[in-house]
């Protein structure tokens, strides 16, 4: 049952980068959107882009690499709002520490005020780090700490140079959760018992 | 760049994109993770996909069971990026596989824009396998392209402008050089000097001891050490000059004469130094690996020379070489008697290492014939000893060695018992009504060297079938075969170039290492036509 769940599944793998680290305060500066059929991602149908912001700061500019000159015509999140949520609407967001996602994008929609009421919800989500925790406890393996996204792709062979940007990190994302979801279809998981894992006590 | 373009864009023929057309490609691909036992496409129906397994493995089922797998890196569908694809066997996932899934409609698109792209698909797609194997090695190593300083083989011999005319002659005939460039304190190129700038000189009425400068030639024409070899040949010919001076950061670093740029482009000049060079002093040194016969082969395939025209060559050095080696070792053969080589060789087609059979006619002097071309780095299999009486010899052989023997050519001794030998040769064969028999070819080993076995064998048999016993390479007696009609023109022509293809894998293997290699979607279409073509040939010999 848990695989006709996966195999029909729809899914958006997510990633943002921001102005900081504080989402009623700081702000998008980049959104990437790839949608995923079940096992399959569609990056004919991926969504990627800059967002313009005031707030760009020398901390996380080190950060993400994004300059103020990269925002130059970058659309406001206003003008992606519809756009963004239309490719997350019904689906269950994918991605690496998707709560703090979440928060920020909660967080961009109430800034909208009226315009983009009412606020979604966001509220299926699934993060790789946490379904990585839950397997290797079932295989009874202890885990230490919280799985870093550099830890993840490490665990799955993927190359970390390959992380450039919003995008590049959105697919790598998915492509983890690809093998995952294998994983939990073998071990009889449903979709909404991964929607509603935890992080544990460490 | 996006990581799945980032990895495509180092593989063929996706490398052959540029950067804007691999992204398109890419933004209409989507990525899909097949689980093990999967069910991926279906024989017999239409798809317009291309599929590209990035990790695991996929088997193409027939009826009758697993015929194909399909590893990493390698590209399904070729043709749909032409017109779309009919899938043969089903395809099904043999370990968890993740597989780009490309839209063929996308390929055609960035294809009827970009050349190398369409070449490629459409000669893969038109099994013409020699195209795509021959500018695989030129595309890294392009002769025109390379570096200056690549070419440059020796220090540059040089004077200070304070030294005499005395000093640079002395020079010349010290380093056997026909120029010294004069350089300033910081080994700036000042002038150069020439043999025929001393001879005008001299000719002058001036004296040796007077200071070079007067009869050096300024300013000295110069080339940058990382400028293209195509630079330094414009500028040979725009200035008209024999030697150039090479420079790094404005120092002088060495000299290139117009003979070091026409070795590095002629390939036979490399043939030239082996046979004419120092090497032939010692036969031994034939296959010194940094400078013998291997070397030769490797810059050969670099050139883009292929497999029959180095195998023409190399098997004219391997006879001069075992002619050297054996009459070292005996001296002259006994009248009547010659040495002949049987085998590969002796059709004029060579693998490296050399392996060859030999034949000794007339003479039961065999003992340390082995041993002496081994010194030559010849392999001696075996040795074949036939006395006067040809006829009780060949008498005695089964099919297996009649046919063995047909590939036969001459070395050295009485060029009449050759002669003689053929003649026993063809009476003997035409009597041997078993020689198809001994035939094994089934095309079922996918294997190269057995695949080539396999063609070689049902070509000659199907030759000497015809009367033609003449020993030459197998691409020629498929050449004979095709204008006779007696294999079909297109079978013919596809054939000689899947043999060619695979002799060139063997060789690229063996002797260009890692660099030779050819991409995996070029190597596997050649094993599955050969496959495919040695069934055909199979059938043709059965029709009788």
């Amino acid at each position: 049952m848990a695989d006709l769940d996966f195999e029909e599944g729809d899914f958006a793998a997510v990633d943002l980068e921001t102005t900081g680290l504080v989402p009623n305060s700081d702000e998008i500066v980049s959104i990437a959107i790839i949608p995923m059929k079940g096992y399959r991602i569609l990056l004919g149908s991926a969504f990627h882009t800059l967002v313009k912001t005031g707030r760009l700061d020398e901390k996380s500019i080190k950060f993400h690499g994004i300059c103020p000159k990269d925002l130059e015509g970058a659309p406001s999140f206003e003008e992606v709002s519809g756009k963004v949520r239309e490719m997350l609407e019904g689906k269950t967001m994918i991605g690496y520490a998707t709560d703090f996602d979440r928060a920020f994008l909660r967080g961009s929609y109430k800034k909208l005020g009226r315009l983009a009421s009412p606020v979604p919800s966001f509220d299926r989500s699934i993060d790789i780090a946490r379904v990585e925790a839950w397997l290797l406890r079932r295989e009874g393996t202890p885990v230490p700490r919280r799985f870093s996204f550099e830890d993840l792709l490490e665990r799955y062979k993927l190359n970390p140079a390959s992380r450039h940007d919003a995008l590049s990190d959105a697919y790598l994302a998915a492509s983890i959760f690809q093998r995952q979801l294998k994983k939990c279809s073998e071990l009889g998981i449903t979709l909404s018992e991964l929607r509603n894992l935890r992080d544990p006590d460490l | 760049m996006f990581p799945p373009a980032e990895y495509l864009s180092k593989v063929k023929p996706f490398s052959l994109l540029q950067k804007a057309e691999l992204a398109e490609l890419v933004s209409r691909m989507d990525v899909e993770f097949y689980k093990q036992g999967k069910a991926i496409f279906r024989r017999g129906e239409r798809t317009e996909r291309l599929y590209f397994v990035r990790e695991g493995k996929i088997g193409l089922f027939s009826e009758a069971g697993l015929e194909e797998v399909v590893e990493k890196d390698e590209l399904l569908g070729v043709d749909a990026a032409k017109s779309g694809w009919m899938p043969e066997y089903d395809g099904k996932a043999l370990e968890d596989a993740v597989v780009f899934v490309l839209e063929s409609a996308a390929a055609r698109l960035v294809a009827e824009r970009n050349e190398g792209f369409r070449d490629y698909i459409e000669s893969l797609s038109s099994k013409r396998f020699l195209h795509l194997m021959g500018t695989s090695l030129r595309e890294k190593e392009g002769s025109l392209h390379r570096p200056v300083c690549q070419i440059v083989g020796r220090s540059p011999v040089f004077c200070s402008r304070e030294g005499t005319l005395m000093d640079a002659i002395r020079l010349m005939v010290e380093q056997r050089v026909g120029s010294v460039i004069v350089v300033g304190p910081g080994m700036e190129p000042l002038g150069i000097v020439t043999h025929s700038d001393v001879l005008r000189h001299i000719n002058d009425g001036s004296g040796a001891l007077e200071p070079v400068e007067r009869a050096m030639s300024s300013p000295v024409i110069t080339v940058g050490a990382r400028s293209s070899v195509l630079d330094a040949y414009v500028k040979f010919i725009s200035h008209g000059v024999n030697h150039l001076a090479v420079v790094d950061d404005g120092k002088l670093t060495g000299v290139i004469s117009i003979k070091d740029l026409v070795s590095s482009l002629e390939v036979h000049s490399y043939f030239f130094r082996v046979t004419k060079g120092a090497a032939w002093a010692n036969p031994g040194e034939f296959v010194t690996p940094e400078k013998g016969i291997n070397e030769v082969i490797r810059n050969a395939s670099k050139r883009g020379l292929d497999y029959p025209s180095i195998s023409a060559i190399v098997a004219r050095l391997a006879d001069a070489a075992a002619k050297k080696a054996i009459s070292q070792w005996f001296g002259d053969p006994e009248i009547g008697s010659a040495v002949m080589f049987t085998g590969e060789l002796g059709r004029g087609e060579f693998s490296f290492p050399f392996e060859a059979g030999l034949l000794v006619v007339g003479s039961k002097r065999v003992e340390g014939l082995q041993e002496a071309l081994s010194k030559v780095g010849i392999h001696v299999r075996n040795v074949d000893c036939c006395d006067a009486d040809m006829k009780v010899f060949l008498g005695t052989l089964r099919s297996e060695r009649l046919l063995e023997l047909i590939d036969t050519r001459y070395i050295l001794g009485d060029n009449h018992a050759c002669l003689r030998f053929r003649d026993a040769l063809r009476e003997r064969v035409q009597q041997e009504t078993q020689l198809e028999k001994v035939m094994n070819i089934a095309g079922s080993r996918k294997e190269a060297g057995a695949l080539l076995r396999e063609i070689a064998d049902g070509v000659k048999t199907l030759a000497c079938r015809h009367g033609d016993l003449v020993p030459k390479p197998t691409w020629e007696r498929i050449e004979t075969l095709g204008s006779q009609g007696l294999i079909p023109l297109g079978l013919s022509e596809t054939l000689k170039e899947t043999y060619i293809a695979l002799r060139t894998f063997e060789l690229m293997g063996k002797v260009c290492g890692e660099e030779g290699r050819v991409d995996r979607n070029v190597h596997k279409k050649v094993i599955k036509t050969a496959m495919e073509q040695i069934k055909c040939l199979k059938e043709l010999m059965s029709w009788g």
